[in-house]
């Protein structure tokens, strides 16, 4: 069962991270630092005034502050390192090794990155969550907009995870993945929404953002939790878009993968 | 029908040509040149089910990137691969099911879990049903005594434990094939003593079709019945051991201990004897076998000298296969007592 492979592949993974479990409190302690300056920048920006218009009407502090916390919470799982994993992997000759198990390299790397997924929602998602809800006040999503919402973060993980392995993959041509990988960042940082929310953002860079698959990662998960986007149609609709975005880019790795494969050459030995 | 069959087999690899100096290099930011080195040219032969082939030959000959064509992770230049009657780089992952592979200088576990862990994952990897995967390891755990460390983590075992592991798990899944590429670089003589007797087994008792690289002369005098000397790329010598060894192991050394001190003569000279290290009344000889016996020297000597003691030593393998290097840089062209034999 190919299905039980995947489970022992990411328990196996899940167990190497518990092996660094000594990380947890240094990480617990950097993300609520910066959540703490992201909430104060909000404060400081909304001055005396209690709402602020934008893109998809008012929004009031508390809600930028919920954004805040759920786009943290997004991140801790929107990180991850598959390109560096794949550049490595590429770069040592080590992908010789993957490449005998009667597996796709690609599934090997996704129970990776999933077990250590698993690892940070328990160690630091939950811990994270737990004093983010002490310590500020956050809005909670209906029902339906809730499942909508972890839909739509499970959609995005998926999405974030083909994007690096892409990316990933450029490793086979040219060993830049480092700079690559900056360049993603800012674009991430910026169109994803996971700093300023698109709401905020003028009229060109909204229209920008569209040719990116970023913001289902960060910006529209998070209007859903917070109610800003509601009804089937524009639930499904968002939906509809990762989707798309996930077959483009399966499809592009099929094609990136078939010329990859031809041109590797097995470091050492 | 062969279970492998390699036909004109190619691989050139493209390389970028470095350039020292400020202005060469700088160029180069612009144009790239390439050069093409080819690491495998032409290299044809057939394994049957059931053969231990020792794949041999000078670092860089080519012996790993054969290897690596024929599990399915590089793809020829030109010729074919095929392996089961699939070629494996266009079947990768139907061909993985069915071999094993262990390379020496890379480990195929889970670095920071316990060995069991990844030894377990094996049996999900490959479809091993329980009873099956039980008996295996309770198999491979009296030969390769396992039980010691497998509840470590693999970062922190030694070479020989982490071999031995890598073998164990390239072999639970009862492979048609498997390929092991330096499985005895590093170790000590009673691990890899421990490892040839394994893989003995494994061959006696399930017909499993080893394919070997190593430079241990040792590993193919105890494991192989078939050997294959590549160099520069090429397919040198694809026969078995003993005819290689009747070849360039003609050369035989005899040890003569005797009471005065021996004399050189012109008359052994003539027969083909040379003389080499003498000392005090020590003396080595070296003969071609089949041009003259051993008893025939031995006999001349004795008729002059009183003779202590004599050894007669077989010339080792690893002097053979140098033997053979040096025939193949004088003549460059193959030997294959294949095609002798089939003459």
């Amino acid at each position: 069962m190919r299905l039980a492979l995947y489970r022992e592949m990411t328990l196996n993974s899940l167990r190497t991270s518990l092996a660094f479990r000594s990380e947890v409190i240094l990480f617990l302690f950097g993300q609520l630092l910066r959540l703490f300056v992201q909430v104060y920048i909000w404060r400081a920006l909304f001055a005396n005034s209690t709402e602020l218009s934008s893109q998809s009407g008012m929004i009031t502090l508390s809600e930028m502050i919920t954004y805040s916390v759920v786009s943290t919470a997004i991140s801790v799982f929107a990180t991850n390192d598959v390109i560096f994993r794949v550049s490595r992997k590429v770069s040592s000759g080590e992908i010789a090794m993957d490449l005998i198990k009667p597996m796709s390299f690609r599934s090997v790397l996704f129970c990776q990155t999933l077990g250590v997924n698993v690892y940070r929602i328990l160690f630091e998602l939950l811990p994270l969550m737990m004093v983010s809800l002490i310590l500020f006040g956050v809005h909670l999503p209906t029902l339906a907009n809730g499942l909508a919402f972890l839909g739509l973060v499970v959609g995005g993980l998926i999405l974030n995870f083909l994007i690096t392995y892409a990316i990933g993959l450029i490793a086979f041509w040219y060993i830049l993945v480092w700079q690559v990988n900056t360049v993603l960042d800012g674009l991430i940082r910026l169109l994803s929404g996971a700093f300023i929310p698109i709401w905020f953002f003028s009229d060109t860079l909204v229209k920008l953002s569209y040719f990116f698959p970023f913001r289902l990662i960060y910006y529209e998960p998070i209007a859903v939790f917070l109610g800003k986007t509601t009804g089937w149609a524009n639930l499904l609709g968002l939906f509809a878009q990762q989707l798309a975005w996930i077959v483009g880019l399966l499809l592009l790795q099929r094609w990136m993968w078939g010329r990859a494969v031809r041109r590797l050459v097995v470091q050492g030995g | 029908m062969a279970l492998i069959e390699v036909e004109y087999l190619r691989k050139e690899f493209k390389r970028q040509k470095r350039k020292d100096g400020f202005w060469p290099l700088m160029k180069s930011l612009v144009h790239r040149e390439y050069e093409i080195k080819t690491a495998v040219e032409n290299i044809s032969f057939t394994i049957d089910r059931g053969e231990v082939v020792g794949y041999i030959g000078p670092n860089g000959a080519g012996k790993s990137t054969t290897i690596k064509m024929m599990v399915g992770i590089l793809v020829p230049t030109s010729g074919i691969v095929r392996v089961n009657g699939l070629v494996p780089y266009e079947n990768r992952i139907e061909n993985a099911r069915r071999i094993g592979a262990v390379f020496g200088q890379k480990s195929q576990l889970w670095w920071d879990t316990p060995v069991i862990e990844s030894l377990r994952l094996t049996k999900y990897m490959y479809d091993i049903p329980n009873d099956r995967y039980e008996r295996n390891m309770k198999l491979f755990n009296d030969v390769l005594d396992l039980d010691e460390f497998k509840k470590v983590a693999v970062r922190s075992l030694s070479l020989g434990q982490r071999m031995r592991a890598d073998l164990c798990a390239a072999l639970l899944h009862d492979p048609d094939i498997v390929y092991l590429d330096e499985p005895t670089i590093g170790l000590d003589v009673v691990v890899k003593e421990r490892i040839r007797q394994f893989i003995r087994e494994i061959n006696r008792e399930r017909g499993t079709t080893v394919i070997l690289t190593t430079h241990d002369m040792a590993d193919i005098e105890k494991l192989c019945s078939r050997v294959m000397v590549v160099d520069h790329g090429k397919l040198m010598y694809d026969g078995n051991l003993e005819t290689l060894k009747n070849d360039f192991g003609n050369m035989e050394k005899m040890e003569v201990d005797t009471d005065e001190p021996f004399a050189m003569s012109e008359e052994l000279r003539r027969m083909g004897v040379a003389f080499g290290l003498t000392e005090e009344n020590r003396t080595q000889l070296t003969y071609d076998k089949n041009s003259i016996n051993s008893t025939v020297i031995i006999k001349w000597i004795m008729e002059r000298y009183s003779v202590r003691d004599f050894i007669v030593k077989e010339t080792e393998i690893e002097q053979i296969i140098r033997d053979l290097y040096i025939h193949l840089q004088q003549q460059g062209t193959p030997v294959s007592a294949r095609e002798e034999a089939l003459i």
